[in-house]
């Protein structure tokens, strides 16, 4: 039954001495009508019960201590009446004004909502800790080379030597992401895993929920099996029913016997990992097979205390020549040490929270100075409301004074107005920050950072609401105060203005000003984000129609017998997919486009004909391993020489097609490089003909530069120093109509999984998803800025409207005057219309300093133009400009409609 | 002599007689219950407790700290005892209301 929140409100209102005794003797009576007429019939009662102890509160608490005071009771319960009546008096009044009510509740709902909102988000991902202990001495190791152009990795052998050789870490561990294929006795299935090294955990420092970490015996290259494993508590949940369950469990993961020896914390998060861990298995490193190459580690470390990053770095820096001397070169790799010394690998260490948001670091605070900016529009308008409203009741204030009101009274009920408008106005600017939230979450950019730990940030709601609040009782209640002490006979000649009226007629002026100009900065950069969006619109991505293209991944066992047999199962479960109904054409690939970071590979390549300089390496190049078809079912142009053949595969893969990027390094024709030759720097391989130029492909984002591709066969003879070379992983990319529907991906399962059971069938995802997840950094900051400059272009034109709607009124005998003195209507109407203009266009002209200058920070987000744009601000300017006039326009055709003879008959 | 007392409001007699039914076991709830179920009108429990704090600061009742049960999650009541002083006061306000109504019996009940 749920009777938490009514028996938490009478609780809280019921004096401490009584609580105990008040909420016992209401859940008796509760259990009482519930055992005689039912649940519903308690549940009506606890809740009138609640409403009737909240109506008495206050007159039970202060009578209370009127007794204990001897104080006579009758006054207080005096007084609270007659509160009790100002907010009926205001809840009954306020509706009656629903253009003054309506603005008011929401623009503090919208104020107080957005703020909200955006700073929960900006303090869960950049202020707030991460979930570690003592997380601030966790860094981020990566590796920098002339080579790459961003992280190299690290290797297993960096590990054996920093570990050995450094005075500033207190622990370091390596990881890999990847998946393991888990046998169960129903079929075989894919988990995400995270490969730890010795270290990794003890340097994160989270203790498991159940069990323990890996021991360091665990991680020894001979240890024995049963190997450890460790469950995330959602896996250990799913397939255990619980942790306590899960623990001691076998489990058969890559064929291989593993028990499970610890399951983590609920809530552990490992890094930004997604989607997160399933397991964790033990890295085993061999000190005895380590080499300098193979970069296939990330790594991060715990600082010794008081050591600072920037003191660990020039550590690890100490020991990247030791390293180089102590290791051996990967086997049949024909660069020599002199060559990588000049690759000059340079470690990096970042402390971990700014490496692991630092990318969005940027876009976050400009969203927050933008919702900064609404949240002071808001305030200025509700200033404004307030200031038009006490205008408004100068008269109807200054009468009651005159008849003897007390001015304490009046004050009174103009402070409980405000305060009925700013509870209502806070709660659904509560309402708003939790929906608004939810929807961030819902549809936030996955690559966000701590998505997952982002909820309402109590401080920052009480900050606003305490901001909106006090801007509405300043301006609203100290104001009409004012009039209330101070008897303003002239109020009662009409609105002859007094210099008093102007001065706040100066103010609220000032206020639209300051309003256009922030609406201004505002509009601008949603203007720039739109057309960022459709400049990456505009990017020809290298294929075709990605919704109609389906793509599944997966995993031919490591006991397939080697690449001759898996890429034959290949070809056999690209056959039985290709029959599928509704399929035009299908092919496989080592990577897909926008992939990311773990499918993606890098090799060096090497031309024939073209040495290399000594000292250096060849430079690296994207390497995909492709099958014949490939081309086709992406729709990516071949613009010289021909696709792969099946043919070319039986004869041991002797070809390869490159990228237009590429190809401009043999001349300014895609067809001068036919006929080249290329391979790795291993001596043993055999060289490839380029058979092939392709379009460029933009293989890592929209907004970033396409790579220089090479395309091998996906099966090579005497291939990066192997005979035989293939991918055990691969993509298989379907084009067809039915792409995306459920039936469609099972018939491609099925398919695959006529041609053998043990293969792992996952990530079925079309090739638009991977499209859209590209622009899903742009199009949410797109989203935020055109939600924050549509709001505060609606506050700035109420704004305007309310002022230019105030002078209207306020000048309507004069108006009445003149237009008896023969003005015409039309130039009635300019003359408002003018005043309108003038304010707004101070206001842009301000604003558009403030925009040169601001919008700056926006640089990082944009594509294709920069933050000076032109078109951006002569629409912006246009935008705001045309919806200032509209909003002195209506009040202006107002002014000129006045009959002469009735205004000044009413003099 | 009796000692002078202000008479006893309305909804203090309605306490003061559930007080004189239930005896040992006149608590908030119990009260409340009473009133509710006999003079058919739904109360608030603080509405219970301030009147019965008001007569006990008037001397009429005393309260005291009962045990803790599982009915009530662990919570004790507090109990309360009419006094002398008010079950003087409450008798005067009987007598006041029979000596009003005397005979009038047929009458009042005619009235609807």
């Amino acid at each position: 039954m749920r009777i938490a929140l009514p028996l938490r409100v009478i609780r809280a209102v019921t004096p401490a001495v009584n609580r105990e005794f008040v909420v016992g003797d209401t859940l008796e009576r509760v259990a009482e009508i519930e055992r005689e007429s039912g649940e519903r019939a308690a549940k009506s009662w606890l809740r009138r019960e609640m409403w009737r102890v909240v109506v008495r509160a206050p007159r039970d608490r202060f009578g209370a201590e009127s007794r204990i005071q001897g104080a006579q009771r009758m006054n207080t319960s005096g007084f609270f009446e007659s509160i009790g009546r100002d907010f009926r008096h205001a809840l009954r009044t306020l509706p009656r004004r629903p253009a003054f009510t309506v603005a008011a509740v929401l623009t503090l709902a919208l104020g107080i909502g957005a703020t909200t909102a955006i700073f929960s988000v900006v303090y869960s991902v950049l202020i707030k800790p991460l979930p570690y202990p003592s997380s601030g001495e966790l860094v981020r190791i990566r590796h920098s080379a002339t080579v790459v152009p961003e992280d190299l990795g690290s290797s297993g052998s960096m590990y054996f030597t920093y570990r050995a050789e450094n005075r500033t870490l207190a622990e370091l561990g390596m990881w890999s992401d990847g998946g393991e294929t888990l046998t169960r006795t129903d079929g075989t299935e894919r988990v995400r895993s995270l490969r730890a090294t010795y270290g990794l955990l003890q340097a994160i420092g989270v203790q498991p929920a159940r069990g323990r970490w890996f021991t360091e015996g665990e991680h020894a290259p001979a240890a024995e099996d049963p190997r450890p494993v460790i469950l995330s508590y959602g896996f250990a949940q799913s397939r255990f029913g619980s942790d306590a369950a899960a623990l001691g469990q076998e489990l058969l993961i890559n064929g291989r016997q593993s028990q499970v020896v610890g399951v983590m914390p609920r809530d552990f998060r490992f890094l930004d990992m997604s989607p997160q861990f399933d397991i964790i298995v033990a890295t085993r490193l061999d000190a005895a097979r380590e080499t300098i190459g193979n970069f296939n580690l990330q790594a991060l470390a715990r600082l010794k205390p008081g050591v600072t990053p920037a003191e660990a770095e020039a550590d690890l820096q100490r020991m990247v020549p030791m390293w180089l001397d102590a290791w051996p070169i990967i086997q049949g790799f024909s660069a020599t040490k002199e060559a990588l010394a000049n690759w000059r690998i340079t470690p990096v260490v970042r402390g971990l929270k700014d490496d692991l948001v630092g990318g969005v670091a940027s876009a976050l605070w400009v969203l927050m100075g933008a919702i900064g900016a609404v949240l002071l529009v808001a305030c200025a308008n509700i200033a404004n409301l307030m200031l038009v409203r006490a205008d408004a009741r100068r008269q109807e204030l200054a009468v009651r004074a005159a008849l003897g009101a007390v001015p304490a009274r009046i004050a009174r009920e103009l402070l409980v107005e405000s305060l009925v408008i700013g509870a209502v106005g806070g709660v659904l600017g509560l309402a708003l920050a939790y929906g608004g939230l939810e929807l961030l979450v819902a549809t936030g950019p996955s690559n966000l950072p701590r998505l997952e730990e982002i909820g309402v940030y109590w401080p920052v709601l009480a900050f606003t609401v305490a901001v909106s609040l006090v801007s509405t009782l300043a301006f609203g209640s100290i104001t009409a105060l004012k009039y209330a002490l101070n008897v303003d006979m002239s109020a009662f000649g009409g609105a002859r203005g007094s210099s008093a009226s102007r001065e706040r007629s100066a103010t609220r002026s000032v206020l639209v000003v300051v309003q256009v100009a922030l609406a201004l900065v505002l509009v601008v950069s949603a203007v720039l984000m739109i057309r960022t969006f459709q400049a990456l619109r505009d990017v020809n991505p290298g294929f075709a129609d990605p919704e109609t293209i389906q793509t599944v991944r997966t995993w031919v066992p490591n006991d397939s017998g080697g690449p001759v047999r898996f890429t034959r199962l290949q070809h056999d479960m690209l056959d039985a997919i290709a029959a599928l109904p509704g399929v035009t054409s299908a092919a496989f690939t080592s990577t897909l486009p926008m992939e990311g970071a773990p499918f993606n590979n890098n090799a060096l390549v090497i031309v024939e004909g073209r040495p290399v300089a000594p000292g250096t390496t060849a430079p690296p190049r994207r390497v995909k391993l492709v099958s014949p078809g490939y081309f086709e079912t992406m729709g990516t142009r071949i613009i010289a020489g021909r696709d792969i053949a099946w043919g070319d595969l039986e004869t041991g893969g002797r070809v390869a097609l490159i990228s237009e990027e590429f190809a401009r390094e043999f001349g300014p024709e895609p067809t001068d490089a036919l006929g080249k030759r290329i391979r790795s720097p291993v001596d043993t391989d055999d060289w490839r003909e380029v058979v092939g130029v392709v379009q460029s492909v933009k293989e890592d984002a929209l907004y970033q530069a396409a790579p220089s591709l090479v395309y091998f066969p996906a099966f090579m003879e005497k291939a990066f120093g192997n005979d035989v070379f293939g991918a055990g992983t691969v993509s298989f990319v379907v084009r067809s109509d039915r792409t995306g529907t459920a039936t469609f991906t099972n018939e491609i399962r099925d398919a695959v999984w006529s041609r053998s059971r043990d293969v792992p069938v996952a990530l079925e995802r079309t090739m638009q998803s991977l499209y859209a997840t590209s622009l899903a950094r742009t199009s949410f900051a797109l989203v935020m800025l055109a939600i924050a400059g549509a709001m505060a272009l609606a506050l700035g034109v109420i704004g305007i409207y309310g002022v230019i709607a105030y002078v209207v009124s306020q000048r309507t005998r004069e108006v009445g005057i003149r237009m008896a003195l023969g003005a015409q209507s039309g130039q009635v109407r300019t003359m408002f219309l003018r005043q309108g203009l003038v304010l707004s266009a101070t206001g842009v002209v301000i604003g558009l300093v403030a925009a040169l200058v601001l919008t700056r920070f926006l640089s990082s987000l944009l594509f294709g133009i920069g933050p000076t744009d032109a078109v951006c601000y002569v629409a912006a300017i246009a935008v705001i400009l045309a919806a200032a006039a509209l909003a002195s326009y209506l009040p202006a055709r107002r002014a000129s409609a006045i009959d002469p003879v009735e205004t000044l008959k009413a003099e | 002599m009796t000692r002078m007392t202000p008479p006893l409001g309305e909804f203090e007699q309605l306490v003061l007689l559930a007080l004189v039914r239930l005896g040992a076991d006149a608590y908030g709830a119990t009260v409340r219950r009473e009133i509710e179920q006999r003079a058919g009108r739904e109360v608030a429990i603080s509405a219970v407790y301030t009147t019965l704090e008001r007569l006990e600061a008037k001397g009429y009742v005393r309260s005291r700290v009962g045990e803790p049960t599982a009915e009530r999650g662990g919570r004790r009541r507090r109990h309360f005892e009419l006094l002398p002083h008010g079950a003087r006061a409450l008798k005067a306000a009987y007598q006041a209301f029979s000596e009003m109504t005397a005979g009038l019996e047929r009458q009042l009940k005619g009235l609807g």
